[in-house]
């Protein structure tokens, strides 16, 4: 199969194909954010998620309506091999803690936050942060409409970079793929930036 | 005394910490990030007494993925 990425140039392909990003959570934003990751030339992920995937999840996640009920992880990992076979994949199927993260994403280069509760979101952050990792999170993506809302900040001296509008919880109105997926590819956008050391 | 909030300012009684601050906004410390002078390190702990200048940025983490 021919290179997907040959309008880089083989110094970005070999840093984009080194670098280890951690995605923690496999929902609207991992799975999404997963696969722009690989199409843009990222080749190893470490993804961790404890769901199954629902019928409800297809309104906006990367799977499949014959996936359903199956681990998202796994389903994701076979989505994402099906645009590039050779893709490296470290999968776990399980509830993220504060400890289980620092085991997953110990060694990543950044770590992107794809939780949807915003407790998880927090303690994800948290963590990652005092682990000394450049996190990548995302916070108000709910409903539609609104576009130029949703921002990318930099937090922390450019520690954290949070994308979303701050404001619009899924309490208050539902995730749909359009906003969700707008998120999703603003921090795979900035992960691509971080590693390639341009403006994110 | 003056500080920053979210870019904006604001006068605040002297002494102020950032907890009471955000609880006097009801805003809950699990909630937010805090970024107080371009530091992100443990700000929301909140024990914190604020000085003049001081430029705190609060951003809620809310739900949704």
């Amino acid at each position: 199969m021919a290179e997907i990425n040959s309008f880089l140039s083989p110094e970005e392909r070999e840093t984009l194909g080194r670098a280890v990003i951690g995605i923690a959570g496999a929902g609207g934003l991992g799975s999404n954010c997963a696969m722009h990751l690989v199409r843009s030339g990222v080749r190893k992920l470490v993804i961790a998620d404890f769901d199954r995937v629902s019928g409800g999840n297809l309104n906006r996640q990367f799977f499949f309506a014959d996936q359903v009920g199956r681990p998202k992880v796994e389903a994701l990992g076979e989505n994402l091999r099906r645009i590039v076979p050779g893709v490296e994949l470290s999968l776990h199927d399980l509830v993220v803690d504060a400890e289980s993260a620092l085991n997953l994403f110990g060694n990543c280069d950044i770590v992107v936050e794809a939780f949807d509760s915003g407790a998880a979101k927090q303690m994800l952050i948290r963590t990652m942060l005092g682990a000394g990792k450049t996190v990548v999170a995302a916070s108000g993506l709910a409903g539609w409409g609104r576009s130029n809302e949703l921002k990318l900040r930099r937090i922390g001296g450019g520690k954290l970079y949070l994308i979303g509008d701050v404001e619009s919880d899924v309490a208050h109105s539902p995730p749909f793929s359009p906003r969700v997926g707008i998120a999703a590819a603003m921090e795979a956008n900035t992960v691509i930036a971080l590693l390639l050391g341009v403006e994110p | 005394m003056e500080i920053l909030w979210n870019g904006a300012r604001q006068e605040i009684p002297d002494g102020t910490t950032v907890s009471e601050l955000l609880a006097a906004r009801g805003l809950k410390a699990d909630t937010v990030v805090v970024e107080l002078n371009d530091d992100i390190s443990g700000a929301e702990e909140g024990g914190r007494a604020l000085g003049a200048g001081d430029r705190l940025n609060v951003f809620r983490i809310v739900a949704g993925g």
